[in-house]
């Protein structure tokens, strides 16, 4: 299992490296100085590869901050029950902020 | 005479960390901008995603704040600095990864090569932020 | 005369005493002076009962490892001019439970060996004797990872081992890869099954501090990294 969430952890590395470069520039470079409105986002939502950039940033910014975590706990000695219940509990804890970020963004785009 | 064994104890095993190496430095800090970073992601998605929610008037007030007080734009700053960090040195581990780098020499020179691709954007960045 | 060595060393006798002490030393200094130079001329002249482990004096049996200014060296290969002081302090390898001042118990250390079986096991199908040539890539690869003497610098060195306890640490992980990377070898399939584990190379994280500290000059982050791979070409279904 390692091998894959290593390897995981990897993927969404460069991914991230992509899409966090896009999401900072895109919010301070494409912008008048003007604190961002709501009506911005709106229309910003609704063009769908913004739309995907978000979705992709949520899912594997995620994925990644919760398995280097993860990594942190394992660098410690620990018994195989802790370690079950607390991967259970970061995955509980990653598919519900993915979860309600999705449903947010989606909620503002005025798709649902 | 395997009877034999000396007692030993764990009891004083000193400890050692390599505060003198690069690449121990690059680690201690590559961890610590990842775990502020996680802290970070899920307080702007908790908080972005609660302030859409709540509507254009919640929204646009945040925002107001978020953008325009000098003690968020200051940490606006520090932001875009750890992501820099965390992401450069990224870069120098997926390397590792691939097999590039991997010698002792090799992987201090990379080190600072990203810090100084780091530090230029950052001061660019600071250097827009204040234009 | 030049100025005397003030050499602190660490003192600990499990037997009788509550707790490790220092004792300070004057020793004077001569040319190409090693630390086990030091701690010789003080077992000898200043006080019997000291401990510590060497044998063969020249770098290659990997005994007199200790841990001297803060990193863990060899003390015959280590000249006192290289570090560039007159005060020196010498300690027992971090990392090891300790058997009396300089003398560790490198049992834990060697345990991990066994577990990634370091022995070269070769393939029973084979018939005629097949042969890895000297000037090929794969004999280069490995060359520099094969001049371990097991002295335990790196295990003292690395963070991970420090933070736990179950990490094979880059002396075994290094051994196993040399033999994994051997096409004859028998059980390399299963010897990655031995590293590929939590406690094995997943904990490594590129610090490079065994590689800072080996007397050989080998980068066993190196070695760690090709097994990740593996690891994962293995689960792809690439390595077999």
């Amino acid at each position: 299992m390692h091998a894959w969430t290593w390897l995981l952890q990897r993927i969404s590395a460069v991914i991230l490296l992509i899409v966090v470069g896009f999401h900072i520039g895109f919010l301070h470079f494409s912008n008048t100085g003007e604190p961002l409105n709501y009506g911005e986002v709106v229309t910003r939502l609704k063009t769908p590869i913004l739309m995907v950039f978000d979705v992709l940033l949520l899912i594997f910014g995620i994925y990644h901050a919760l398995y280097g975590v993860y990594s942190v706990f394992l660098d410690f000695d620990s018994g195989k029950k802790e370690r079950v219940l607390v991967f259970a509990l970061f995955v509980a804890v990653g598919v519900g902020i993915v979860g309600f970020g999705i449903f947010g963004l989606l909620y503002t785009a005025g798709s649902l | 005479m395997p009877d034999s064994h000396l007692m030993s104890t764990d009891a004083f095993r000193t400890r050692n960390q390599m505060w003198d190496a690069t690449g121990m430095w690059a680690w201690v800090l590559h961890r610590i901008t990842g775990l502020g970073l996680v802290f970070y992601i899920i307080l702007h998605t908790v908080l972005m995603g609660t302030s859409l929610l709540s509507g254009k008037e919640d929204f646009n007030e945040t925002l107001s704040v978020l953008m325009g007080h000098p003690v968020f734009e200051f940490l606006d700053i520090l932001l875009v600095g750890t992501v820099l960090y965390h992401g450069l040195n990224g870069i120098r581990i997926l390397l590792f990864d691939m097999g590039i780098g991997v010698w002792i020499r090799t992987q201090k020179t990379l080190f600072w090569m990203f810090m100084g691709v780091g530090a230029i954007l950052w001061f660019w960045f600071i250097l827009l932020k204040l234009g | 005369m030049p100025e005397p060595l003030h050499v602190k060393v660490f003192r600990f006798n499990p037997e009788s005493d509550v707790a490790p002490k220092f004792d300070h030393f004057q020793v004077p200094v001569f040319d190409n002076m090693a630390i086990l130079d030091v701690v010789m001329h003080i077992q000898n002249y200043l006080d019997r009962s000291l401990s510590f482990r060497f044998s063969c004096r020249i770098g290659m049996c990997g005994s007199c490892a200790m841990y001297v200014n803060g990193r863990a060296r060899l003390a015959c290969r280590t000249q006192v001019s290289s570090l560039k002081t007159r005060d020196i302090t010498v300690m027992p390898l971090p990392n090891f439970p300790i058997i009396r001042d300089l003398v560790v118990d490198m049992e834990p250390f060697f345990d991990k060996w066994k577990k990634i079986k370091p022995y070269y096991l070769p393939k029973k199908e084979i018939d005629a004797p097949v042969t890895v040539q000297p000037d090929s890539d794969e004999r280069e690869f490995i060359d520099d990872m094969l001049d371990c003497i097991s002295c335990g610098c790196c295990y003292s060195a690395c963070s991970m081992v420090a933070t736990h306890k179950d990490y094979l640490g880059p002396a075994a992980l290094n051994r196993a890869y040399t033999l994994i990377a051997d096409k004859r070898d028998a059980i390399r399939v299963e010897r990655l099954k031995a590293v590929d584990r939590s406690y094995g190379v997943w904990r490594c994280h590129t610090q490079f501090n065994c590689a800072e500290v080996c007397p050989k000059n080998i980068v066993p982050t190196r070695s760690i990294q090709n097994l990740k791979r593996r690891c994962v070409l293995k689960k792809i279904g690439v390595f077999k």
